[in-house]
Formats: structure tokens, sequence, C-alpha cells
């Protein structure tokens, strides 16, 4: 064992010692085709996804947040608009992160709505919160585009959902845009190629009544 | 929504890191067949990692072979995702060898929580080695148990165990609605599924 080996091993991330697994294997079992590097194809070759994460449990805008770390990985640009987060607040785990990966991370809302009545502060940002992204959109600025929360200011009718639906429908080949939030309208789901119904089976609020953490929900 | 007046709720105060004896370290199990267990893991990884929290991630079942996305970008986070396929094959033809990956792939887990380091460890695909019976269930959840206060743990993967799910503290189901692959053939892509 060399100096480093031993070293390593109080990193629990490091690969242990002591004989492989392969060791127990009466024949080594032959290596399947080893993939080649993944290459994200040009833009004619991709098949250009509308995903819509719903539903009420967590997950739907962590999981855009995953996807934009692995388009980010492959060098892809990729951005996130929030339609609920007030403008100007760019506090929680995510801005920090992808601003230091520089991924564009905009927040458009007028700031949480829970139990609030609504105004026409909220409309008016959400419209042209929807203006900027559709004009983004049709110019082709991005491979990946996380519109987070959308669904509510649909839901609500601050944007028209059929607006929506055919900008999103006529977007440059092999733009892949991600939707999120509750309520997401049929209409976008039948437009959709990929869509996950987030089911809450278990919330530590619900249950235990522990609310958000820095690091897990904000 | 009825109009009217907006009060608006003053936030209190920013969300800070609460000292580990004072948060409320989560069981998390992202299960379910739809998109968005893996993914949303990697989301609380983006997340914790931008409060500087100490962040690990195993993958069991994933082949070391393969350079995902995920790997190439938390790594410009300093964060290191682990494959624990050590470079073989998992679900070849011998169960043995498959179960004995399992088991190294669960001691290496059980060393980094008795450190106690991370903050957020994700186990990624953790739930095939309990339903194939690779690794006990009950041990495994007495072993997330007695981590260290205040350390949130991810398991993602389908057909989570029914006693995984009692011991969770929040478990969601991505429930398929719709899959390009189910519908219109769409194999995985670069950037979206790896």
């Amino acid at each position: 064992m060399t100096d480093s080996e031993s070293l390593s091993r109080t990193d629990p991330m490091s690969p242990p010692e002591g004989p492989s697994p392969s060791a127990a294997r009466r024949a080594p079992v032959p290596k399947r085709k080893k993939p080649g590097p993944y290459r994200v194809p040009p833009r004619a070759q991709r098949h250009g996804l509308l995903i819509v994460n719903t539903g009420d449990g967590k997950g739907k805008t962590t999981a855009a947040l995953g996807l934009l770390l692995r388009a980010v990985g492959r060098s892809m640009r990729v951005g996130m608009f929030q339609f609920m987060k007030a403008t100007g607040i760019t506090e929680g785990g995510e801005y920090a992160a992808l601003r230091r990966l520089g991924v564009e991370i905009v927040p458009l809302g007028a700031g949480c709505t829970l139990g609030v009545e609504e105004t026409a502060d909220d409309q008016t940002l959400a419209k042209s919160g929807w203006d900027h992204c559709a004009a983004l959109l049709a110019a082709g600025e991005y491979d990946v585009l996380v519109l987070d929360e959308l669904t509510l200011p649909l839901s609500y009718g601050w944007v028209d959902t059929a607006v929506v639906v055919d900008a999103i429908r006529a977007r440059p080949v092999g733009t892949h845009v991600v939707v999120t939030g509750r309520r997401a309208p049929s209409a976008l789901i039948d437009a959709a190629d990929l869509v996950t119904d987030m089911r809450v089976i278990k919330h530590p609020f619900r249950e235990q009544g522990v609310r958000a953490q820095a690091g897990i929900d904000v | 929504m009825p109009k009217g007046t907006r009060v608006r709720r003053p936030r209190k105060r920013p969300y800070t890191i609460a000292p580990r004896d004072e948060r409320h370290g989560l069981l998390i199990v992202h299960t379910g067949k739809g998109k968005g267990k893996t993914t949303a893991a990697l989301g609380m990884l983006v997340r914790a990692s931008g409060y500087d929290l100490s962040v690990g991630m195993f993958q069991f079942i994933k082949s070391a072979e393969t350079l995902y996305g995920e790997h190439i970008a938390a790594k410009r986070l300093g964060i290191d995702i682990v494959p624990l396929g050590d470079g073989f094959t998992w679900l070849s033809e011998n169960i043995a060898a498959d179960r004995a990956l399992a088991e190294r792939g669960w001691a290496r887990v059980q060393e980094a929580l008795a450190l106690g380091k991370h903050d957020v460890l994700i186990l990624d695909e953790l739930t095939y080695c309990l339903t194939f019976g690779w690794l006990d269930t009950a041990q495994v959840i007495a072993t997330l148990g007695a981590r260290a206060p205040g350390t949130h743990v991810i398991v993602t993967g389908r057909d989570a165990p029914a006693a995984l799910i009692e011991a969770a503290d929040l478990v969601t189901e991505m429930h398929v609605v719709k899959h390009p692959y189910r519908e219109q053939g769409i194999g995985a892509q670069p950037g979206i599924e790896l």
C-alpha cells in the first residue's frame, strides 16, 4: 500500500483498499462494449422535450435543478426563470450554487403568495416575466430552459395557457423546456413529452411540523 | 382567487444553516417509476452546496464507466459523486458478485455515516439493493437511524420497501404521467437523463 492510499482512508469518498469484488468471481465477466463519451448532438438531432414536473409533493423544482446540473455538465446553455420568487431576492442555495456554475437564475415574481390575496402587481410581473422568457425561447438562447412555478400564473389566469403552449410548441428545434408547479393545466400536459406527478407520501411539515430548511427546501 | 388588498407577509429573517443539533436531519426517500428521483436528489445537492454544506453522493447500480453530466458539474462545485460499481457491471449473471458489490458499497456508506462529516448524504438507487435482497433492509434502516444528528440522507430508487418509507420523514412518489420513451420511443439524452 502506498502512502497516498493509507492517507486516503480518512476520506470515505475514496476507493477502499482490499481485494476487489471481482476476485470473488470464478471467471471474468466479458466486458460489454464500453460506452463512448456522450456528446450532446447538434440541435437538429435532439428530441427537444417539454417536461412538466407537477403535483403536490416535494421534488418539482429540485428535479429541475438536478436536470440543470446535468445539462451544465454537458456544457449546454441553460437558464432558470422563477415565476413566484420575488424579483431582486436572490437568497437560497440554488442561487449561490448556480451562479458558481455560471448558470443564469432569475426571479421574476412578486414573492410568496401563499395565503395572500392577489393584486394587479402579480399579474403584471407574471405577464412581463413570461414575455421575457418567450423572447429568449424564440431566440434559441438556451438548450435547456426551466420555467419554475409557471403553472401558478397559468392556473390563476395571469398568463394565457394557450399562448404559452403555442410559444413552447413553436420553439426552436432541440430546445428542452421544463415547466414546474402544482396544478399544471391539461393543455400543457397534452403538449408535454414527459410529465411527472410528484405525490406526497410523507412530508416533514405535514406530519412533524418541520419547516423549510436551508439546503433542502431553499 | 379573490381580489383584494395584498398583505405581503414579511420574511422574518434570511435562511441560515442551523447548528447540527438544531437541524431536523431528514431521511428523504424518492421512489416511484417516474423521472425525477435522482434529479431531485441532485437538486438538493445543488441547494446544499450553495450553503457550503458538505455533500456526498454514492451511486449504487450505476456503472462507473459512464461519466454523467452531473459528475462533471458536481466536480465543479467541489462535490464528489462516487459510483460504487468499481468499474464492474451491476446486474450481472453472477448474483454473488452483485451482492458482494452491494455489501462493499454499503460498507463505504457506513464508514461515511460513522465519520459524520456530511451534512447531506445521497444514496442513489439504494432501494434496488434492498428489494433484490443484497442488503438487509432492517440493518440499513438501523444504520441510517443511528446517523449523526442533523444529517440529511436522501435515498432514491423504485419500489422503496415499506419499512424504509415507515422510517422516512419525507417520501415523494414520482408518478409517470407521460414519458418520452414510453409514448414516443425517445431514448436517454445527454443533459436530460445522463
